[in-house]
């Protein structure tokens, strides 16, 4: 689905160069659970950003959803995040000015969707995560657990076929958290591939395997159960 | 503490630069704009500044209506008005009259045309002019007494002294220099050379006193209360109205007068022919207070939106023990400092502006921080008000905040005022766009009125001699066929009036009309005046010479063949009027055109050839040899009247100076409306800063949503269209009332159209736009990854 090799990564600031990617190669398959794991300040997030096409490597190549992407321009990429990629965030990063269904809402606007069909999936999507019944409010009404649903509602809605997750238990309690997991997993199962950064070994468990980064390379992969 | 204090505002304001340059710029032109108003309208409220006692100086404002016409306004007065002041109100007022006229002064060869002020002894006990030489209270007592300005004297006399020298006037009379005054400032309606007394036989004063008519309205009328009040004036003017005007009672004219201070007088009479308040400095004032507003609306609007970014410092200081009082202090400091530093740089701006709009106002505006102290104070106040405005409500807010809440609230958005900074902005715009479409209508009136005068002229310039009726009737009628025969010229002819004058010679006649008094205005012209100025007739034939010279053959302009009762201009053809000794026979009918000024109505205009009454020779020169033309004329003036001076002017820069004035006025609000709009975008590019800031969040997680470049440009430009379209919807009906009720003081307006409205609008939107699309267009272009870290 996704293959980079030799990829490159560092930021400049005035002063100082950090490398936050070095040499990396990985390969995720259809269907996969994967979650990245490792200490911070060792790429996890870096890496998330450039599988979701949100930043583009220095070097090395990259393609996905069959597409070379090393140098595609700012359109395509605009597209395949529209088409294919789904995103859940540690800080959920709701919108605070629009409803619960509105930003459900903004992932299909950038995609080919007439604005009934929009409707029917944010409100198919929000009944699949359990927050139908919130639908007007704002996110600031709901708890974090709720929040992070309704993140994970928009994620889906566009019936994406990579769900990419940067912490997504991060800013959650253990019950949240093991429900978010829980939703995670099912969707997986459902045929969805699934990647996700963490630091919870408990929760990299749902994952089918874990690649774990150190200083910008990947220093192993474990295949669970 | 102050210390600390002065360097986190100062390194607050240098962190955010450009924030703190958008607001530095707005609020000094801000302030430099609404302190150059304030200094403009203190001098038109200070004309004569150097009347002793301007509270008690008066001046008669005469209200003429005649039957079906228009009449006039008029600051001149009936001559033997004085005469009956005195007699009512004894030493109680001290009465003087006023009456320029262009005389020639001659000291030996050294001769030239000036403007003399006629007035009555006690004149220079009311209009406290500063002597240099001689005695103001008894200077014009001798008939033959003659008070120079000083820039005349040295021109007259020299460096001797001029005191007891004589001067001849008009070269029929001989005055003695009894005064020198110091040359007259810019702003009096009293600038003349000098000043001589109303016996004397030059006089026109003199002269009216002799005909004694009350309907004739020739030289100011000045008061200086003491004792006496304005109500004992307006008895006496209200027996004057009764006594001397019995035809009030019958017909439809009316006689009145009002009292007028001094000092408004100029107001009175900027508008030729018509009593007209002082609408432009309404105007002026309005836009001023618009300037500050506007300025003010922004930076409290910057203030505010930016206070927000301040939260968690706030959360920070209040943990370490910060009391509220502390943390008030300090963010009204940063505030404080702007405006105050605004205000400095206004005064520099203020100094350097001054002479420049001094000289395109043609008047002297002054600023002395010491003499000004006032005006100094009332800026400062002002500008810590607005530092005040700008930095009271994030204080007030933000330091109440607990600790904990200021540090959870640090991450998001400011949401509730959100929608007080929308409605300010929209005020903004609104303000903006009403000023457009005023000024435009301003613009286009001013250009209108001119060039409706200018049309006149047509084809080649024309050139007009002033001082023909300095001439006896022989030399007069010399002149002008010596004129017309000329082979440099194109031709020439003769008027008892022309354009910019503001001589009228009005008639009312009750045997035009049954039952009816017909006003109307009589112009003496010579037959080649139609013809020289490309008028066609619109029925019948021109005046011929010769023929209806002296004779009671008339040509109407179409409004008063309307008047006198023809539907159609054919069929007043070979009509008379009248008794045997007073007949008018109408042999032509011409179209209507501005005789006089655009300002007014085409009045009823009845033509005659008397060229007797001629007062000016209006003489056609080839455009493409003007120099030779000129020398002509100049020869043919020099061989028929050696004696005086030839004074003349192409028509088109005669007309060019009366319109100066108004354009000039419309240019400066021009200028100032522009600088309203300017501050207003200035506001707009600091808020879009803002905005497209604040919502790097939101624009990361719709890029990562997959929205495109395009699509978040779209979403930012239009999110600053719907109040720029509000503002339109509240604009325009204001507007277009303020346009109506100033159109409204002119006879021969502009339409009202909708363009300058869709201008306003179409030009506030693009530059809005103008001002966010770099912004939004930075902060969509910047890839998502780094967008959302931003948090």
């Amino acid at each position: 689905m996704i293959r980079l090799e030799n990829v490159t990564k560092s930021y400049r600031t005035d002063e100082v160069e950090t490398t936050a990617l070095a040499d990396l190669s990985l390969a995720i398959d259809p269907g996969e659970f994967v979650a990245i794991m490792g200490p911070s300040g060792c790429g996890k997030s870096t890496l998330l950003n450039i599988l979701g096409l949100l930043d583009k490597p220095d070097g090395g190549r990259m393609v996905a959803f069959g597409e070379e992407v090393s140098d595609a321009g700012e359109r395509k990429l605009a597209r395949l995040r529209a088409d294919s990629i789904g995103f859940v965030f540690q800080s959920f990063n709701l919108i605070d000015e629009l409803t619960v269904e509105e930003n459900v809402e903004v992932s299909l606007l950038y995609g080919s969707n007439g604005r009934s069909n929009r409707k029917q999936r944010v409100a198919d999507a929000l009944s699949r995560v359990g927050m139908a019944h919130r639908a007007r409010h704002r996110p600031q009404q709901l708890s974090g657990g709720q929040q992070q649903r309704v993140a994970i509602a928009r994620a889906i809605a566009s019936d994406p076929k990579l769900i990419l997750a940067d912490e997504p238990t991060g800013n959650l309690d253990t019950k949240n958290g093991d429900d978010v997991m829980a939703l995670l997993g099912e969707l997986n199962r459902a045929g969805r591939t699934v990647v996700m950064v963490t630091h919870s070994p408990d929760h990299a468990a749902y994952a089918k395997r874990t690649v774990s980064l150190l200083d910008g390379r990947v220093v192993a992969e474990t295949r669970n159960g | 503490m102050v210390r600390n204090l002065l360097t986190t505002g100062l390194r607050v304001l240098w962190k955010d630069r450009l924030y703190a340059a958008i607001n530095l710029v707005g609020l000094a032109v801000a302030f430099a704009a609404t302190l150059l108003i304030a200094l403009w309208i203190r001098y038109e409220l200070n004309w004569e500044p150097f009347l002793q006692q301007p509270e008690q100086t008066r001046l008669i404002l005469a209200h003429v209506r005649l039957p079906q016409n228009r009449g006039f306004d008029t600051l001149s007065n009936p001559v033997m008005m004085r005469a009956e002041f005195q007699t009512a109100l004894g030493d109680r007022a001290l009465v003087a009259r006023f009456s320029d006229q262009d005389v020639v002064l001659s000291v030996g060869d050294r001769r030239s045309n000036e403007k003399v002020g006629f007035v009555d002894p006690e004149f220079f006990r009311i209009v406290t002019m500063q002597f240099l030489a001689g005695d103001p209270a008894h200077a014009l007592d001798a008939p033959d007494s003659i008070v120079l300005s000083e820039s005349a004297a040295i021109k007259f006399f020299g460096a001797k002294s001029p005191l007891g020298e004589t001067i001849e006037l008009q070269n029929r009379a001989t005055a003695r220099v009894t005064g020198v005054i110091a040359d007259p400032p810019g702003n009096t309606m009293f600038r003349k050379t000098a000043f001589a007394a109303s016996l004397s036989p030059v006089s026109s004063i003199q002269a009216n006193e002799k005909i004694g008519r009350w309907s004739n309205f020739n030289a100011y009328e000045l008061i200086r209360l003491q004792g006496a009040t304005e109500a004992d004036i307006r008895r006496e003017l209200d027996r004057l109205t009764d006594q001397k005007y019995p035809e009030d009672k019958t017909g439809n004219s009316s006689h009145t007068f009002d009292i007028v201070a001094l000092r408004d007088a100029h107001f009175v009479h900027v508008v030729d022919g018509r009593a007209s308040g002082k609408t432009s400095l309404v105007t002026l004032a309005i836009v001023a207070v618009l300037i500050i507003a506007i300025a003010g609306v922004n930076f409290v609007n910057l203030a505010t939106a930016r206070a927000a970014r301040r939260t968690r410092e706030v959360g920070v200081r209040k943990s370490l023990g910060a009391t509220r009082r502390a943390i008030t202090l300090q963010l009204l400091t940063e505030p404080f400092l702007l405006t105050l530093a605004g205000l400095l740089l206004a005064f520099v701006l203020v100094e350097t502006a001054l002479p420049f709009l001094s000289d395109v106002l043609g008047a002297v505006l002054v600023f002395s921080y010491g003499r000004d102290w006032t005006l100094v104070l009332l800026a400062t106040f002002v500008a810590l008000l607005v530092g005040l405005l700008a930095g009271l409500y994030p204080a007030l807010i933000l330091s109440r905040l607990s600790p904990v809440e200021a540090l959870r609230a640090a991450g998001r958005s400011g949401g509730g005022s959100s929608r007080l900074r929308q409605a300010l902005v929209v005020a903004q715009f609104a303000a903006s766009i009403g000023l457009i479409v005023v000024t435009i209508f301003i613009q286009q009136q001013a250009e209108h009125a001119r060039d409706v005068n200018f049309t006149q002229i047509g084809g080649d310039p024309l050139v007009m001699i002033n001082n023909l009726a300095r001439l006896d009737d022989s030399t007069r009628k010399t002149m002008i066929e010596r004129l017309n025969a000329e082979p440099a010229l194109r031709g020439a002819t003769a008027a008892s009036t022309a354009q910019a004058d503001t001589a009228r010679n009005n008639d009312t006649r009750d045997d035009i009309r049954p039952g009816q008094q017909v006003s109307f205005q009589l112009v003496s012209v010579d037959p080649r005046f139609f013809p020289l100025h490309q008028f066609p007739l619109l029925a019948g034939r021109n005046l011929e010479a010769g023929r209806d010279e002296g004779q009671n053959d008339v040509i109407l302009n179409a409004t008063a063949s309307k008047l006198f009762g023809f539907v159609n201009p054919q069929d007043a053809i070979g009509r008379s009027f009248g008794s045997a000794e007073s007949r008018l026979t109408i042999i032509g009918v011409v179209p209507d055109f501005p005789l006089q000024s655009a300002r007014e109505n085409v009045g009823p205009l009845v033509f005659f050839h008397d060229p007797t009454i001629f007062r000016y020779a209006i003489v056609r020169v080839p455009g493409s040899s003007i120099r030779p033309a000129l020398q002509a004329i100049d020869r043919i003036w020099r061989d028929a009247a050696p004696t005086y001076p030839i004074v003349r002017e192409f028509a088109d820069e005669r007309l060019a100076r009366i319109w100066r004035a108004t354009q000039r006025e419309a240019d400066v609000l021009t200028g100032f409306a522009l600088v309203a709009v300017l501050i207003g975008c200035l506001g707009l590019l600091g808020l879009a800063a803002y905005t497209a800031e604040r919502r790097t969040k939101e624009i990361g997680i719709r890029k990562a949503m997959g929205a495109s470049t395009a699509d978040v440009v779209k979403l930012l430009v239009l999110q600053l269209t719907r109040p720029v379209i509000v503002a339109n919807l509240l604009a325009w009906p204001v507007a277009l009332w303020l346009v109506q009720r100033w159109l409204a003081g002119f006879a021969d307006r502009v339409p009202i159209e909708p363009w300058p409205f869709l201008v306003a609008s179409v030009g506030t939107l693009l530059l809005a736009w103008t001002v966010v699309s770099g912004h939004a267009l930075a902060v969509a272009r910047a890839r998502p990854a780094f967008a959302l870290r931003y948090e």
